[in-house]
């Protein structure tokens, strides 16, 4: 691809300044953003052509330094180090400027070419502060361009920025140290390192940067062994010091003062952050957000209800009585139907917890949460993944890579699954609908608590089975409050509407008609479906399941959803609406045994794409086979259990 | 005295910043430096961790870790 140019920039920028927000702007791309840090761990890859030349950007993990030894953080030096990009662009957080542009000053001491972008100038100017660009990119000597994360009016005008600054010289910042660090400095340099390499193996307290030969080695740890003796301070916090001074110097003349906090953001602190009001505010919280995606969901759940029965009347009255229509109207338009009436309920849930999220309330509620979590051996950095698997256990699984420690890893990848994910809601809104159709929301809550708590649970059992390496500190900053913005918002529960839609139209469809067909043959005596569901059902006999409960489990174990279509291929008797359904399922269950099933469902092994993610995650099938045994024994018994003390309840 | 004695409503700034090496480098790559002022934001239920407001920004920090924190009363 000689002919063709094609550059590559990379996005750098600390944790939550809004780099993917700007990645997304940039590339067209639907990358998750967030209002805490975390949410992106490995780096994604996105084009933009731009007059006639092909862009590939690179959206960085966000980090704070490129001299620790943190996961993230080594993804993103190693990946400056052995490939580096043509152009970085360098995202700063105009609310806490100083701290981002210490980062910057490591990346222009190792000399390469950056441009940088003043993100979130609005906030800033909300607060009545305000930064001067010219000067601040004169101080800098290199370009810096305002920038929003939220709207992509100036995308235009940075293209033209980048464009611009590919293939210019860019010569390394220079920074003067304290005396002492110089003289370390110096003496790492005569050894054949250069100034960056010397300044990162000092900051680092002798790591990040690989020494190549016995004499660099002798050298580097001598300059440590002495400036230790020497001072008090970590060398970190030298080398900062003087990262800090320059940073000082160029603000006094760039940047003006700004208040902290708005008094109504500090007011929501005082509120959500509350020693006696905190907990009982999040429990609330999470209360509201299932009762309103079960009401709120039933209206739009009804039209959609209403339209796919008038289609199926229509095939019905349209085509002539064949086996074909049969597969259509029962097994086809029942079951993709009957999982599409729940869209609007994960549309809903989805677009609560991206509002808690964009909010920046999740950070808050990770702190609220952080002694629960320490006590089962995780930790607030757990709370991320634990939350994010409410949507779906695959990435959530996949974002506990941020997770260093390995028991906390472990433990937060085998509970996941009892978090419970969207695809598990239809079975709960249906169930709860016919059983509960006056607490719906309750029930809903109490089946997402039990989740956690069984969660919680196993996660205490784990922690003192498995032995722990040592201690990951919980360091957390809070984000500051945001109201979402609406673009984002809407991105996000588009995306996993389609998800939800795309389902429906693979496995779910596939599902039902393999449903149909083993339910509709042989013609003559007792269909495949009810032979295969006769055989295992006495397993769920104590429980109160049928034979129908049982072949919906089972067809479970390939994705949640479709037990929902299963139960509604086959019940469906020659009712063709919900109603209909709701009534065939509550004539043959009891409610304590609708509530074990709920349970069940709840708790049972995770789907097959979870499984493959937990091997992959964990490097092995052990775990994976671990979590199918605990979650079968686990769902068996506390269906029981339910089923067992709600018909002395109820 | 440490950070985890200062009471909310108390000002104060940090003095040292010591503990183990990783440690310090994770407080300065977030910005906690000696000279800031902090105050403390907010308590969780059991009295750990808490919320400090450090310079311009609010850290959540376990009580392990806090203790590292040296701080000096302003008045
Ligand atoms: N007010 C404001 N908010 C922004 C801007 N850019 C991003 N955000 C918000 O900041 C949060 C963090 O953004 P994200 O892109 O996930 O940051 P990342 O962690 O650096 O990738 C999200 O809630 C964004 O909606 C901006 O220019 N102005
Ligand atoms: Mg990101």
């Amino acid at each position: 691809m000689s002919d063709n140019q094609s550059y590559t920039i990379a996005l750098i920028g600390n944790p939550n300044c809004g780099k993917t927000s700007l990645f997304n702007q940039l590339t067209g791309a639907r990358q998750r953003t967030g209002n805490m840090a975390g949410v992106t761990v490995t780096s994604r890859e996105g084009h933009k052509e731009w007059r006639g030349i092909d862009f590939h950007f690179i959206d960085l993990p966000g980090i704070y330094s490129l001299a620790n030894s943190r996961v993230e953080e080594m993804v993103a030096r190693d990946y400056l180090i052995n490939t580096p990009p043509d152009l970085i662009l360098n995202v700063v957080d105009a609310n806490n400027l100083a701290r981002n542009l210490a980062l910057t000053t490591q990346v222009l001491e190792q000399g390469l070419p950056v441009v940088i972008a003043l993100n979130m100038l609005d906030e800033l100017e909300k607060q009545g502060g305000s930064v001067d660009l010219i000067e601040l990119g004169l101080g800098l000597a290199k370009p810096v361009m305002a920038s929003d994360g939220r709207s992509n009016g100036h995308i235009p005008e940075l293209m033209d920025l980048l464009l611009d600054n590919i293939d210019q010289p860019s010569e390394p910042l220079a920074i003067t140290y304290e005396p002492h660090v110089e003289e370390a400095i110096c003496s790492l340099e005569a050894v054949g390192l250069s100034r960056w390499q010397a300044i990162r193996w000092l900051e680092s307290g002798g790591e990040s940067v690989e020494l190549v030969n016995d004499e660099q080695r002798k050298v580097g740890q001598q300059a440590l062994d002495l400036l230790s003796s020497r001072h008090d301070e970590s060398l970190a916090e030298m080398i900062a010091e003087g990262r800090y001074g320059y940073i000082h110097g160029l603000l006094h003349k760039s940047s003006s003062e700004h208040k902290d906090q708005s008094p109504a953001d500090h007011w929501l602190d005082r509120l959500t952050l509350n020693r006696w009001l905190g907990m009982p505010i999040f429990v609330f919280l999470l209360w509201v957000m299932f009762e309103a995606t079960f009401t709120l969901g039933s209206y739009p759940a009804d039209w959609i209800d209403a339209g796919v029965s008038w289609i199926g009347q229509q095939v019905g009255a349209f085509m002539p009585p064949s086996l074909l229509k049969n597969l259509i109207v029962e097994g086809l338009i029942a079951g993709v139907g009957g999982v599409l009436v729940f869209l609007p309920n994960v549309v809903l849930l989805f677009f609560f917890i991206a509002l808690l999220e964009q909010s920046g309330y999740m950070a808050r509620a990770a702190f609220l949460t952080d002694n629960l979590m320490s006590k089962v051996g995780l930790h607030g950095k757990a709370f991320v993944p634990l939350v994010m698997g409410f949507g779906c256990n695959v990435p959530a699984i996949m974002s506990a890579r941020t997770i260093e420690e390995p028991r906390a890893r472990l433990i937060t990848i085998l509970i996941n699954p009892f978090m419970s994910c969207s695809a598990r809601l239809p079975v709960y809104v249906l169930l709860a609908g016919i059983f509960f159709a006056d607490h719906a929301g309750t029930v809903l809550f109490g089946l997402y608590m039990l989740g956690i708590l069984v969660a919680f649970t196993i996660a205490a059992l784990l922690a003192r089975t498995i032995t722990s390496h040592h201690d990951e500190t919980f360091i957390m900053e809070l984000p500051p409050w945001r109201l979402p913005s609406g673009r984002s918002m809407l991105l996000h529960v588009w995306d996993k509407a389609s998800d939800f839609l795309r389902k429906i139209g693979g496995v779910i469809l596939v599902g039902s008609i393999l449903i149909w067909l083993l339910q509709s043959f042989p013609m003559e005596g007792m269909s495949w479906l009810e032979q295969l569901g006769r055989f295992v059902a006495p397993l769920f006999a104590p429980m109160g399941f049928g034979w129908q409960e049982t072949v919906a489990l089972l067809s479970g174990f390939i994705a949640k959803e479709v037990i929902a279509a299963s139960l509604v291929v086959v019940y469906q008797t020659d009712m063709n609406d919900m109603a209909g359904l709701q009534a065939a399922l509550g004539a043959a269950l009891a409610p304590a045994s609708g509530l074990a099933l709920m349970v069940f469902t709840l708790l049972y092994m995770p789907c097959l794409a979870t499984i493959a993610t937990i091997r992959r995650e964990t490097g092995s099938w052990r775990w994976a086979g671990v979590s199918i045994l605990m979650g079968l024994v686990l769902a068996w018994t506390g269906a029981w259990l339910v089923y067992t003390l709600a018909t002395l309840w109820l | 005295m440490t950070l985890i004695e200062l009471k909310s409503r108390q000002q104060a700034r940090i003095k040292t910043i010591a503990g183990p090496e990783a440690l310090r480098q994770r407080l300065v790559a977030l910005g906690v430096l000696k000279g800031l002022k902090v105050s403390v934001a907010a308590t969780s239920l059991l009295g750990n961790p808490r919320v400090y407001a450090i310079g311009k920004q609010q850290i959540c920090l376990r009580s392990k870790e806090a203790s590292h924190i040296e701080v000096e009363l302003q008045l």
